[in-house]
């Protein structure tokens, strides 16, 4: 096991590998207000990528836009959290052939255009794994509490997982196909983020961190991770460690 | 003997008599356990000095503070195995929609 930080790639709108190869996998929870622009930004960059939305028993209309625009799309039929839904996506992506798999968010936080940085150290055989960091990169208009959080997040990262991370619970990674066979998330709601890491360690997976950008709005901040929400994932994390 | 006694000694008799019925079947351990709470009870409201005679024996003051420290230890312990559980069947639940999810899909990408 390694990590190293990926020198800063020219963000290119070319993927370094074939997009047929590439399964982006989305899980989305009542998304319907913001799905379509993230999906439009992926396939309008990369002709012939596969954009695998996990609809988690949504409510309105998230699985409709995303087949109108292209998405294969996978439905939950009750909610089960994102973790579960990202498992679900890995394991469709796996049976469909990806030999690359990325985890993206729905709500327009992730920028498309960090996918070739992403997947090229991947296509180089430089790591199994390749996380995004918005500290090593950009994350404009996030608020100082939530960066004071993310800090104290990634301590107990390091302490729990021993990977040196600088950056903790962002969602947006790839994985090779290899790797992904060694991933099985058992933490259905947002533990998996830092079951994910824990993975990476058992399986001495070689991972690099890659400098992204997250971009940080009223609405998503609205809807994302409160603070006293890290100490619930903090308990059902170190719970599911306990149980094994 | 006051009616208290009498009912409860009744109940915990025949609750015990019940695990003994199950612990021939399945499940042995924990209808032991039960077997071994339900006569302890039977015991204990029957012949109330046990309880002063078992605290002393541990070094605490008194009968019904032993009687407290074993329920919450009891309450915390039957807490924590219903959470472990209740999180096995969210995993199985879990399990069961993604198949529902994924059969779905590779159902369609074959039509």
């Amino acid at each position: 096991m390694s990590t190293q930080t990926a020198p800063a790639v020219a963000k290119s709108d070319r993927l370094p590998v074939d997009p047929a190869e590439v399964f982006v996998v989305i899980p989305a929870y009542n998304e319907a207000a913001r799905i379509g622009p993230v999906l439009d930004g992926l396939l309008s960059l990369y002709a012939g990528l596969n954009v695998v939305v996990i609809d988690d028993g949504s409510t309105d209309q998230t699985a409709q836009l995303a087949a109108q625009r292209g998405a294969i799309v996978l439905r939950h039929v009750i909610n089960r959290g994102q973790g579960a839904a990202l498992q679900t996506g890995i394991t469709y992506s796996l049976l469909r052939g990806a030999n690359y798999i990325v985890t993206f968010d729905a709500d327009g936080q992730h920028n498309p255009a960090d996918l070739p940085a992403l997947l090229e150290p991947l296509a180089a055989g430089k790591c199994d794994v390749a996380l995004g960091s918005r500290f090593l990169g950009r994350a404009p208009d996030l608020p100082a509490l939530r960066r004071l959080l993310l800090y104290a997040g990634t301590v107990f990262t390091r302490l729990t997982s021993g990977l040196k991370l600088t950056d903790c619970h962002n969602g947006l990674r790839a994985i090779s196909r290899q790797a992904a066979h060694n991933i099985q998330l058992r933490q259905d709601r947002m533990a998996h983020a830092s079951e994910f890491y824990d993975h990476i360690r058992r399986a001495g997976l070689r991972y690099l961190e890659v400098p992204v950008t997250i971009k940080y709005s009223a609405e998503t901040l609205s809807k994302g991770q409160k603070g006293l929400n890290a100490l619930s994932v903090a308990f059902h994390y170190l719970f599911g460690k306990v149980r094994g | 003997m006051n009616a208290f006694q009498i009912i409860f000694a009744a109940f915990c008799a025949l609750q015990a008599c019940l695990a003994l019925t199950r612990f021939r079947r399945l499940r042995r351990w924990i209808d032991l356990a039960f077997l071994a709470v339900w006569a302890t009870g039977f015991i204990l409201v029957l012949i109330p000095h046990t309880t002063l005679a078992a605290a002393a024996l541990l070094g605490i003051h008194r009968g019904t503070d032993l009687v407290l420290y074993v329920l919450s230890f009891a309450f915390l312990w039957a807490h924590y195995q219903h959470y472990i559980r209740y999180k096995q069947l969210e995993e199985h639940v879990t399990v069961l929609v993604r198949e529902l999810a994924v059969a779905s899909a590779l159902r369609q990408d074959t039509t």
